[in-house]
């Protein structure tokens, strides 16, 4: 009972808003406080603003790209397929263009996630997915360096091999958006 | 004269060594590796894994004396399984050996004497303490990058004693070293492909037996040889494969078997179709058919334009439109020798029906080795069933069991490569991240510096003998390192690696060469310093069954005492770790000192917990004590849904939300990325180019194409040193199969010794005349043990019969620099010189 209590407190104290925090793993997307319907999924690593509290929900807004082809998604760059927040195919959120170029607009839109899983900065957790890289993909192979893939080639190629790695399934993203960010084509 | 000699070296070794402070600290792991024999099985049976399967392994009075398989799922033999005894009793290094120049002077050891000079008998603790001591030399005099530690093979399986691994955790910890990228037997592949389909391919989960059993019509094995390759994986070998391969031949498809010679796989197929196109000429082939597709209006338009981009600008070469060369199915014929109607009659027969098409890797380790794979998936997507069941290419069915369906399972841990350590100026160690403020926040600044060394692992004779050279790979360039120091275990690169007597003048140039190694192999008769290393049976391990399969785990029970003075990898590593830097560094490598045992149990664990937390996941894993007192492999069950399971039919169903890892997302027939690269030797679309040796070519420089595949019983080298030998040794040398006609040309008959040779080099081999090699083509498996008249002599003939010293050492092309082992001219002639007594697998002088 006093553990319960005192993981609210210490929740809602950490939701100020305009917080700005990262997820350690894939969360659950809904278009308002209350429905049951998962409409897409928040991918870790991502810089998300907190708006505010309302219930057992976060309400947060995301800044990405947006492929006019493709407005189900919200991208993390305009150069790969790096996903921030990814709608499913019959939602296309609303957003405001803060900027258009080309086939791209950078976009902010706002949704509700639940409650947790998240840091207020982002090296830590990045740390923790090299070492989940670097420990479980030297096991059988030598290790790769990051940068020997390009950010599209990384997730296939990554789940390709996680089967026979002892990976968690809440690490996947994690570990995927870790490769992707990293990689060859994402160097400044 | 030999006793002077080795007294002078072992006292020089003791006077230098004096200023090495951890010295005293050496005995100090003993305990760590106690050797304990008391609770081995001296009489019975013994559950283990190895490479190719769990073995029930029978010892008597404490020796092995028979072994055989636990999983009997197929009446399809193997032949690797009943030679356990051998692979502990035969061609041991017996005792830790240096090189006698080396041992008197390391700062002036003579390196072209290597391989010709004997080795001289030291203590272990001597041989730590040389090989910490001028390890530290080359650091600090030419910098990390000197020391070349990539090593590559197939090693042991085991997830605690993983030879490699455990050099680059020393290697990392204790300062850095220069890695290599990729490796032999899938170099081209692995480049191109995550171009072509956005990820390697070749080491993935394919579609799964079951569905292809059920929905393929026609099945075609395009340069592949299941029947001898799926007797190994690289973790234990599950053994399913060749059910399927039983079943396939029971379900009467048709099946269609494109190889130039009649491999293994085609005598087991009886009722197969053999297709023996020159060796090399796939690609025209396969682009023989694509016209004759095209032209027929035979090929599915919306496949390609949804699923792929670029088709229409390899359409322009496809009919010559670039080049002024429509490539027909006559031209195709002309380049292959397959007469136009088979050609025709393939293409339409694979595009009338649900057609599977499998291949191997021999195709692209050839010249230009991108090409094929490239053509093949190109030729796929023409016939529109990629994504489909029963549809589509793949090419990983013939390795560790790819298509057996993946069991619902938890998988193991095992030892990693670790974190580059980092010293004070006192030289102590103090820890794996560097306290400036240099220390990327990935931390992965390190990598990336030693990753800039790193070159593509079939260059190495190439690096040693060029040190700075730049190369182009992949888009990147690439500064060769200049190499002092090398590091192997768990490889034998005198047996994998082309045109041998190079890498022996190449292998003259570092200052020191270090090996753990089990046996006498042609390698370790090239090195300085040897350490005997115990063997997988000698130690105690844990492994995953089935490479994709997840089929289960297998303990790894030590069957017999550690041989004469042979230690484990892991003690080598911890013990050097000692010398170099003392118990810190130990402390880093062997995480506070934790035994075999303590890894095996926590390695288990990490399966076992993911168990306990996963209700849904019914298995029978039991706590670690009783699964490893009873010495039984833990089983896991197989699900519906893995059963089912079609490679890219997820992409096939939504390409836009599962995009493949292209730039386009889609299949790239024309790659943009490859354009901008803007190499001679490997376009943006799959084209055929000339190889550099081969039987069409105007002025050959030797008469019959030599092909030098996987072979039937032998994983590489493994086992050459067994009892298997005598049942292939043609007068006692490797066989070469011959056609009868070429045979009779040259006046060779079965049994006789043949010479083979070309500019490259010379050895012996056993002649068998046999329709299974097509005219003008020669046969000689890979993986024989080098084994030359004068022993560290550049030309000398090899008298085992190793193929690798007539291949040619030349990349692939600037794209993926994969080795070319399957393309290469030589001569044959009957051999009438004095008779050249083996000896590949006996010790070396001084030895």
């Amino acid at each position: 009972m006093w553990k319960q209590i005192a993981g609210i407190v210490l929740a809602s104290s950490a939701l100020f808003s305009n917080d700005v925090v990262y997820f350690v793993k894939e969360k659950p997307v809904y278009l308002d406080a209350t429905s049951g319907k998962v409409v897409g999924k928040l991918l870790p690593t991502n810089a998300v603003e907190i708006l505010s509290q309302e219930g057992d929900r976060i309400k947060f807004k995301i800044t990405g790209y947006q492929n006019k082809a493709t407005p189900n998604v919200i991208y993390f760059t305009d150069k790969a397929r790096i996903f921030s927040l990814a709608f499913a195919k019959n939602i296309t959120p609303v957003t405001k263009v803060l900027e258009s170029k080309d086939q791209w607009n950078i976009v902010t839109t706002e949704a509700y996630t639940t409650q947790g899983d998240y840091e207020k900065s982002v090296e830590p957790m990045m740390e923790r997915a090299s070492k989940l890289y670097s420990d479980n993909c030297s096991m059988c192979h030598t290790l790769n360096a990051v940068d020997h893939f390009t950010a599209n080639q990384w997730p296939s190629t990554f789940r390709s091999m996680l089967d026979r790695t002892p990976i968690q399934k809440d690490d996947v993203w994690l570990v995927t958006q870790y490769l992707q960010k990293n990689a060859s084509d994402m160097k400044k | 004269m030999q006793e002077t000699i080795n007294r002078r070296g072992f006292l020089k070794i003791g006077a230098t060594l004096a200023s090495v402070p951890v010295f005293s600290q050496l005995s100090g792991t003993y305990s760590l590796f106690a050797k304990d024999v008391s609770n081995l099985v001296k009489n019975g049976e013994v559950i283990t894994g190895t490479h190719w399967g769990v073995l029930k392994v029978t010892l008597k009075d404490g020796k092995v004396v028979d072994s055989k398989p636990f999983f009997n799922t197929s009446k399809i033999p193997n032949s690797l399984q009943g030679n356990t005894a051998d692979m502990i009793y035969k061609s041991r290094v017996k005792y830790p050996m240096v090189r006698k120049s080396y041992l008197e002077n390391p700062d002036d050891p003579k390196p072209a004497l290597r391989g010709s000079e004997e080795f001289v008998r030291v203590s272990y603790e001597d041989a730590i303490k040389l090989v910490a001591r001028e390890l530290k030399k080359t650091r600090t005099q030419k910098g990390p990058a000197s020391v070349f530690a990539g090593s590559y093979g197939w090693k042991s399986v085991g997830n605690v004693h993983n030879s490699r691994i455990l050099l680059h955790r020393f290697m990392n910890l204790s300062g850095g070293f220069t890695g290599s990228l990729g490796d032999y037997s899938t170099g081209a592949s692995q480049i191109i492909m995550p171009h072509v389909v956005g990820s390697i391919s070749v080491y993935e989960q394919q579609t799964s037996w079951p569905v292809i059993l059920e929905h393929s019509k026609v099945v075609v094995l395009w340069g592949v040889n299941p029947i001898t390759t799926l007797k190994i994986s690289w973790q234990v070998d599950d053994a399913q494969a060749f059910a399927y391969l039983e079943k396939l031949k029971a379900s009467g498809k048709q099946l269609i078997i494109i190889d130039p010679r009649r491999s293994e796989t085609i005598r087991y197929f009886d009722k197969a179709r053999w297709i023996a196109p020159l060796p090399n000429t796939d690609v025209a082939m396969m682009l023989g058919m694509a016209n004759h597709l095209y032209k027929k209006g035979k090929y599915d338009k919306e496949f390609l334009e949804t699923y792929t981009v670029g088709f229409d600008r390899f359409s322009e070469y496809l009919l010559g439109k670039t080049d002024g060369i429509d490539k027909t199915t006559a031209w195709a014929s002309s380049i292959c020798r397959i007469d136009e109607k088979t050609i025709q009659e393939l293409a339409e027969l694979f595009y009338d029906n649900r057609t599977f098409m499998m291949s191997g890797w021999g195709m692209q380790r050839a010249h230009h080795g991108e090409q094929p794979h490239w053509m093949l998936v190109t030729l796929a997507s023409m016939l529109g069933q990629i994504g489909l069941q029963g549809g589509g290419f793949s090419l990983g069915h013939h390795y560790s069991g790819a298509g057996v369906p993946t069991r619902k399972g938890a998988t193991i841990g095992g030892i990693n490569a670790a974190s580059l350590g980092y010293f004070d100026e006192s030289g102590k160690f103090i820890g794996t991240k560097s306290s400036g403020s240099d220390a990327a926040s990935t931390g992965e600044s390190w990598k990336l510096k030693v990753s800039a060394s790193s070159f593509p692992v079939a260059r190495i004779a190439d690096a040693l003998m060029h040190p700075g050279k730049t190369i182009q790979h992949n888009g990147k360039t690439i500064t060769y390192p200049d190499i002092d120091f090398i590091y192997w275990v768990g490889g034998n690169p005198f047996s994998h690696h082309q045109n041998t007597n190079e890498l022996v003048k190449a292998w003259k140039k570092p200052r020191t060469i270090v090996m753990n190694s089990i046996y006498w192999t042609p390698s370790a008769k090239m090195a300085d310093i040897v350490f005997p290393t115990t063997s997988q049976y000698e130690r105690n391990d844990i492994a995953m069954i089935g490479d994709y399969s997840k089929h289960g785990i297998s303990p790894m029970k030590q069957l017999v005492e550690k041989q004469f003075e042979a230690k484990d990898d892991y003690q080598i590593f911890s013990d050097l770790c000692l010398a170099y830097a003392g118990k810190e560094l130990f402390n880093a490598y062997t995480e506070n000192g934790k035994k075999e045992m303590d890894w095996i149990e926590e390695y288990y664990n990490v399966a076992y917990n993911t168990i306990l937390k996963t209700p849904q996941l019914v298995t029978d894993m039991k706590p670690f004590k009783t699964f490893w007192s009873e010495n039984k492999p833990v089983i896991f069950n197989s699900t519906m849904e893995s059963e089912s399971f079609v490679k890219f039919k997820d992409f096939r169903d939504d390409p836009i939300l599962q995009p493949l890892g292209t730039p386009s997302g889609l299949i790239e027939i024309y790659s943009d990325t490859i354009a901008k690269m803007n190499y001679d030797d490997c376009r943006a679309y799959p084209s055929w180019f000339e190889p550099i040796e081969w039987l069409g070519m105007k002025q050959k420089p030797a008469e019959f194409h030599m092909l030098s595949p996987h072979p039937y019983d032998r994983l590489h080298s493994q086992q050459n040193q067994t009892r298997l030998h005598d049942t292939y040794a043609v007068a006692n040398h490797e066989p070469i199969y011959i056609n009868p006609k070429d045979a009779a040309k040259k006046q060779i008959k079965n049994g006789d010794t043949v010479r083979v040779f070309n500019a490259r080099g010379e050895i012996l081999a056993g002649a068998v005349v046999t329709n299974d090699v097509i005219e003008g083509v020669v046969c000689i498996y890979e993986g024989v043990w080098y084994d030359p008249e004068k022993p560290g002599s550049i030309g000398s003939i090899c008298k085992n019969g190793s193929p690798n010293l007539l291949t040619i050492d030349i990349p692939t092309s600037k794209l993926a620099n994969g080795n070319i082992s399957h393309t290469a001219l030589v001569n044959i002639e009957k051999y009438t010189g004095k008779a050249l007594p083996l000896t590949a697998f006996s010790a070396p002088k001084g030895a």
